[in-house]
């Protein structure tokens, strides 16, 4: 091993510092090749990112938004400072709707000023075809029209607020045919690649249209951006008669990149401020300053490079992938800084080039083992199902050896340019953390025991707390515009989140077609001698299955009983549906239900633009199908996603009486929940593993059963501690907030690595564990120190941000640094001087 | 030959002129119900009671219920069922028809009846109207069949080619579908709307 080690010490000598310029100028125009990569980095938050793409219900959405064609859109609310239905107001809302119109690729805008009115004066309905009155219309009255917005099933709550007094402007966009041809397309490939029947020409095809679709996503987020932009521009012009807001899920997703991309920025810049500060007051050194911050750099810049080179897309789940790899660089760095530091101490004869190929020499095992270890944490990930999740574990594989092996590169080139330093001060004596830690520990042992128990026992009930549950509403801080808009929506428009229940009243079509006939046509007919009675009748068995006689009063019983259950779920706002339709057209019929006749006649008679817009969206007679679109109150506190999910469904089966195949709920709120419970349950397994692999890894580093299984525990005493915190403060486990467990556990392996193995040299000295204990504080303890001093302030900055997940990253991430550094200065030494891993050793006295 | 042509279009002729009574026939035979009834509506002076009453004589001698009651079933459900099933069936059916046109009677105003002249369908014969209220038309089809005990009988109604038998044949057929007919019988007797 030595001769080894001296073998690759001498190389590194040789080849690296013999030629540090050349080796820095190679390496420089490598990261500026993947520099220019970089500009091909994407943050994607759409919606697309945040669902399973084999889930079964994103198939059924995708069908149930085909066959009812939902279109994307936003909303713009409309707060009056004077009366809604003031003639002034109605004629702003106009110019705004007309200025909105005029936006490009926006199809079409709606407002309440659009709103067919039937009992504003009481029209017939067959009069609707030619006559539809509206608060533009010269006959309107708007007395009765103030009241039947107020009463209208449809309008209220939806296109006005309960109390009048807000309105909502729908702004309409496209129906992406493009994206979604391609998107199918890709599904189908995507299903051949798994089966492995893709040929060697449909490969190339599916790889045109994966790079396609990307380019095509990337054109539409653009473009959707800029209408939203362009929409705030239009809104920001009527600020001054109106309180105004925007909302919807596609401004959602938009803002969700503009404040991460904002984050990035401002953060990044105030991460990199607080760095500097912090460097400056632990090693009072320039150099200490640029050679970290250029490796941190460097580092980042090549990863982004990677990043573009392969098309992986930085997800709001991966979206802390720059912050996490930040970490591990400065991680390294630091380690190098007090090793040289230790070093040039102890060698005052030596060389700057001696001591800095010595620092590299004896710190690249346990920073290779660090970062084996912590990739084998993340390469669980990648076992996940979740693609965002996968490329994550696959980002953080591909950081963590780019870090290594930058960092093991620039730090040696960049400090042999410098003179050696003579003598540094130990800025610890300030404040002697890690002397106090290794007091504690010597005298304190078995209260750290307790101690650790206790954290142990708070965290696992903190865990059992833990909720998978989060709201888009929740990401955002109360007084921004974006929670503020999405609150309004929600409490007075109808709730934000949609949800889509269908309902099948019979089987498909085809085989009810098919029994019917086997029943009538032959066998009974023949059987019975009063076939030929029906046999000048057979006009009814061809016209029986005519649309109009789908709208049986008995199914439209069901569909008002089922409207009436969903609308009185707390936590739904607007339900529309057919039950919605038949309550106007009930009004109509004096307010009795209408019965078969009248039904079948209603739909015969119902102009087909009206069908159009009060059937087609709610009716798939074709599909024998009732649809009810319904918007989920986000910001409800009592709303359980996945409880009420399960529970429309048994409700539906048990009190409803419909078989299970027959009820399908669909939409974002499901992706969203199924997401989420995917996540929580892949985390559960993928930490399951990740403990695992790091005992592995601990026993092929250790060679020791008894040492592998007294690492692990600091590192479980992490995680523990960070999720416990989360389900005591009711932090919920969102796709944000749960990757803090991987992360905790990529920091906590950090400190267990570098300090067990200098542990391990430092007890060779004189097979005294106290003694060892004190110098591995002193040394690599110092560095773990200054490590997690200057990242836990460096992100301190992030609770300053309007985006809530930066804040729990911030807050979660300093938590886990610091419980992971305590944890390895107090219950680690303890451990290892209880259990005596390393043999017995030898009385200082007697030595 | 002359004689096979001669034959063959004496029976022709014979056969139009067969068809041409028949239509004749329904024309007068509805013309003449409905005239009545529209004169009992018109008759200010009736009580709602003796309203119905009038109307039902009409009706009754006009429609054949009992056809009407088994044509809802349709050779899918009607030869199914049991005698007693098949009369309790017909006689809920009969009240329910009954009384759902009696309660339409009620939205009578000013309505005039207009007559198109009637079209042979396959055996059965199509009285087609139009129900005329200033610039309203409402169009209305009565469907009739040759009974061999009573002659002429609707057996069907047709209001904006929506027909009744068929919706409630629909709804009929979807109780039955998943239910029996006990369970149809007893929505019957509720009288919830079917």
């Amino acid at each position: 091993m030595k001769t080894s080690r001296s073998y690759s010490a001498n190389l590194f000598d040789k080849v690296v510092l013999g030629r540090p310029r050349l080796i820095l100028f190679l390496i420089l125009i490598a990261v500026s090749f993947l520099g220019t990569q970089a500009k091909k980095f994407k943050l994607d938050a759409s919606a697309d990112t945040l669902i399973l793409e084999d889930d079964e219900d994103l198939q059924n959405t995708r069908t149930v938004v085909s066959r009812y064609g939902e279109q994307d859109f936003v909303v713009v609310t409309y707060h009056p400072k004077s009366d809604l239905f003031d003639k002034v107001t109605l004629e702003h809302i106009d110019n705004l709707q007309s200025d909105l119109a005029e936006i490009r690729s926006i199809e079409r805008v709606t407002s309440l000023l659009d709103m067919p009115l039937l009992e504003s004066p009481k029209i017939p309905i067959k009069q609707l075809a030619t006559k539809v009155i509206t608060l533009r219309s010269s006959e309107v009255d708007k007395k009765l029209a103030r009241i039947e917005f107020k009463n209208s099933p449809i309008y209220h709550n939806l296109v006005v607020s309960p109390d009048l007094s807000t309105t909502a402007i729908q702004v309409v966009f496209p129906a992406d045919t493009k994206g979604n041809d391609l998107l199918k397309r890709r599904i189908q490939f995507r299903k051949k690649e798994r089966e492995g029947t893709l040929s060697p020409s449909e490969k190339i095809e599916y790889a045109g249209v994966r790079a396609a679709l990307s380019q095509h996503n990337e054109t539409m987020k653009q473009l959707r951006h800029e209408n939203i932009a362009a929409i705030r521009a239009v809104m920001d012009r009527y600020r001054s008669d109106a309180e105004l807001f925007l909302g919807g899920v596609s401004m959602v997703t938009d803002d969700l990149i503009t404040f991460i991309k904002s984050d990035l920025k401002l953060f990044g810049i105030g991460v990199l401020f607080f760095l500097i500060i912090t460097l400056k007051l632990i090693f009072k050194n320039l150099r200490w300053i640029v050679i970290p911050l250029s490796c941190c750099f460097l580092a980042t810049l090549a990863m982004v490079g990677f990043l573009g080179f392969f098309g992986w897309e930085v997800t709001v789940i991966s979206s802390n992938f720059i912050s996490l790899q930040l970490i591990i660089t400065m991680a390294i760095t630091i380690h190098l800084i007090v090793r040289y530091l230790e070093l040039a101490e102890a060698n005052p004869k030596a060389s700057n080039r001696e001591i800095i190929l010595e620092t590299v020499a004896s710190m690249f095992k346990p920073c290779l083992y660090a970062a084996l270890t912590t990739i084998a944490g993340f390469a669980s990930l990648v076992l996940s199902n979740i693609l965002p999740v996968i490329n994550f574990g696959w980002m953080m594989i591909a950081g963590i050896s780019v870090s290594l092996l930058l960092t093991f590169l620039i730090f040696p080139i960049a400090l042999s340019f410098f003179e050696k330093v003579e003598k540094q001060k130990s800025s610890h004596k300030v404040f002697p953390l890690t002397s106090i830690l290794a007091r504690f520990t010597e005298h304190r042992g078995p209260l750290i025991i307790v101690i650790s128990i206790g954290a142990l026992v708070f965290g696992l009930t903190g865990i059992m707390r833990l909720v998978v549950e989060n709201s888009f509403i929740d990401y955002f801080k109360k007084s921004t515009e974006i929670y503020q808009g999405m609150k309004l929506i929600d409490q007075t428009l109808g709730g934000t989140t949609p949800l889509d229940v269908t309902i099948d009243f019979g089987e498909p079509k085809e085989n009810k077609t098919d029994s019917v006939e086997t029943a009538g046509s032959s066998d009974e007919a023949d059987t019975f001698d009063e076939g030929d009675e029906f046999g000048d009748f057979d006009e009814f068995e061809e016209e029986g299955d005519a649309d109009k006689y789908w709208f049986t009063s008995d199914k439209m019983a069901r569909i008002k009983a089922i409207n009436d259950y969903l609308d009185a779920i707390p936590e739904t706002g607007k339900v529309l549906s057919l039950g919605t339709m038949l309550k106007v057209a009930e009004k109509l019929n004096d307010g009795k239900p209408l019965d078969n006749f009248k039904l079948a006649l209603l739909y015969s008679e119902l102009p087909a633009d009206m069908r159009t817009l009060v059937l087609d969206p709610y009716v798939s007679v074709e599909h024998d199908q009732a649809r009810f679109s319904i918007r989920v109150r986000d910001s409800e506190k009592t709303l359980k996603r996945d409880e009420l999910l399960k529970k429309i469904r048994y409700d539906l089966i048990n009190q409803f009486g419909f078989k299970e195949e027959h009820v399908h709920l669909t939409g974002m709120l499901v992706l969203y929940n199924n997401m989420l419970q995917s996540l929580f349950d892949s985390q559960i397994k993928t930490l399951g593993l990740a403990v695992a692999a790091l005992i592995f890894m601990f026993l092929i580093l250790f060679r020791s059963f008894k040492l592998s299984l007294i690492a692990i525990t600091p590192n479980l005493l992490s995680i523990g501690i960070v999720l416990g915190v989360m389900g005591w403060a009711g932090i919920p486990l969102d796709m944000m907030t749960i990757t803090i467990a991987a992360i905790s556990v990529g920091i906590a392996v950090d400190d267990t690595i570098h300090y067990i193995h200098r542990f391990k040299h430092e007890f060779e000295v004189d097979r005294n564990y106290m003694a060892a204990m004190h110098r591995c504080h002193e040394s690599i303890g110092q560095a773990m120190y200054y490590t997690s001093v200057t990242i836990i302030i460096g992100f301190s900055i992030l609770c300053l941000s309007n985006f809530i997940p930066s804040i729990y990253f911030g807050l979660l991430t300093g938590l886990a640094m610091f419980i992971a550094l305590i944890a390895a200065m107090t219950l680690l030494p303890q451990l290892i001087i209880l259990i005596k891993p390393l043999g017995p050793e030898v009385e200082l006295k007697q030595k | 030959m002359k004689t096979w042509i001669l034959i063959f279009l004496s029976l022709s002729l014979f056969s139009s002129t067969v068809f041409a009574d028949e239509l004749s026939e329904v024309d007068h035979f509805m013309k003449e119900k409905l005239s009545t009834v529209m004169k009992v509506l018109e008759n200010k002076s009736l009580s709602k009671e003796q309203r119905d009453a009038a109307v039902l004589v009409q009706i009754n001698a006009a429609f054949d219920f009992n056809k009407m009651a088994k044509l809802t079933l349709g050779r899918k459900y009607w030869p199914g069922l049991s005698t007693t099933e098949q009369t309790r069936f017909t006689s809920l059916f009969i009240q329910r028809m009954q009384a759902s046109y009696l309660e339409k009677l009620d939205l009578y105003t000013d309505e005039q009846i207009a007559y198109n002249p009637p079209i042979r369908v396959n055996k059965n014969v199509h009285m087609l109207t139009e129900l005329v209220s200033g610039d309203n038309h409402i169009s209305m089809r009565y469907k009739l069949y040759k009974s061999k005990e009573s002659g002429w009988r609707v057996y069907d109604i047709e209001l904006e080619g929506v027909s009744i038998i068929t919706t409630y044949r629909s709804q009929f057929y979807e109780v039955l579908d998943k239910g029996t007919i006990n369970d149809l019988l007893n929505k019957l007797e509720q009288a919830d709307g079917m």
